[in-house]
């Protein structure tokens, strides 16, 4: 499902007013009200990370997904529907061990760039010991279009698992701007 | 917070209450000060120190309001008035008692009696950040946190801003006097965002 951004009405002066400008109107505050969200988090905990080594974090519990983000097909992506500017977070929780975390964008066949350009974002880091929950989220520094995938990852200094312990991961998209 | 409802107008519509009920959105988004409200957000902090029991997850107060324009804060964490979902951060700067321990901190979201999606008590914890500092003792740490409600909140819920640690430990904003000192105090603060029922 892709959202239609509705297109603000120009009224100049001594314009007479039409219902469709107000309903054009109206749609905007529609569209404000009904903003694509999505935020899925992890329900099993169990995935194993390699050391060393990027590893996507699979989610397979949605919370909200007001735009068909989600995919259980593609359970590591939330793939935009509506084109705009995103906010981001995210929090990986594994066990003992030190990570490091970061967001990977990958432009879709929408994106005028060409598919399948990344853009690595957002980075944060824990110490392990019994826990080790890194954190981060802001506004991803490009424009989404349709059919561009985001996914966060960790980087765990050894082998490492997800855990459910004491808070879990999770991820979401919020829509802010066109 | 009354949510205002998006009017549909017809040919020759010449209902004044349609045009102030898009007025009313306008207001409601535009986060100014309007007749009917301006969308609810908050921004509360604290400027004294709070103690922290060891190996006890604890509701960071807020007692201090810069700003709210809904009427959530109930002086430790909010209560939404307004239904909806919303996105709320928190920034927990602590104090080391030991040489290095676990730090943990997250959100609580607690259902109040209107709420129909969850009995009136039900606990769902959300957020999360969480390390092992290695700082000395008496140095500052800080951790931030940040996330969208996993649902909708009702009139009534109420949401917290929550530390932990396996030591006892003091949530402060004063401690390290040559870095800090009122640069970051804790901090709780969030938005709505989006409708939902």
């Amino acid at each position: 499902m892709t959202l239609t951004i509705p297109t603000v009405p120009s009224l100049p002066a001594g314009y007479i007013v039409q219902a469709a400008d107000l309903n054009a109107l109206a749609a905007c505050a529609t569209f404000l009200m009904n903003k694509p969200i999505a935020r899925v988090h992890d329900g099993a905990g169990g995935q194993s990370l390699i050391g060393s080594t990027y590893t996507p974090i699979t989610f397979n519990t949605v919370d909200v997904d007001t735009d068909t983000m989600y995919s259980a097909g593609s359970p590591t992506l939330l793939t935009v529907q509506t084109p705009g500017f995103y906010t981001l977070r995210y929090a990986v929780s594994i066990n003992s061990i030190t990570h490091g975390t970061y967001c990977t964008v990958t432009t879709g066949a929408g994106n005028p760039l060409g598919s399948g350009i990344t853009l690595t974002c957002w980075g944060g880091y824990s110490i392990g010991n019994t826990a080790s929950c890194a954190m981060c989220g802001g506004l991803l520094p490009a424009f989404m279009y349709a059919g561009d995938t985001v996914k966060v990852g960790s980087v765990p200094n050894t082998g490492a698992v997800t855990t459910l312990s004491n808070v879990v991961s999770f991820m979401s998209l919020e829509y802010v701007s066109t | 917070m009354i949510i205002p409802t998006v009017p549909t107008f017809t040919t020759g519509d010449t209902s004044i209450t349609n045009l102030q009920s898009l007025a009313a959105c306008a207001g409601f988004f535009s986060c100014i000060s309007s007749p009917t409200g301006s969308l609810p957000f908050f921004h509360c902090y604290r400027t004294t120190t709070q103690s922290i029991s060891a190996s006890t997850w604890t509701s960071v107060g807020f007692p201090i309001v810069v700003a709210d324009t809904d009427g959530m804060s109930n002086g430790t964490g909010v209560t939404v008035v307004t239904q909806g979902y919303y996105a709320i951060d928190a920034c927990l700067p602590f104090t080391t008692l030991s040489s290095g321990f676990i730090a943990l901190c997250r959100f609580l979201f607690t259902a109040g009696t209107h709420n129909p999606h969850f009995t009136s008590g039900t606990q769902v914890i959300f957020g999360g950040r969480g390390s092992f500092t290695i700082a000395a003792v008496g140095y500052d740490e800080v951790s931030s946190v940040t996330d969208i409600t996993p649902m909708v909140c009702y009139p009534g819920d109420t949401l917290n801003a929550q530390v932990f640690s396996t030591v006892a430990f003091v949530v402060d904003n004063v401690a390290n006097a040559t870095l800090i000192v009122g640069r970051y105090p804790p901090n709780f603060t969030g938005r709505w965002i989006r409708s939902g029922t």
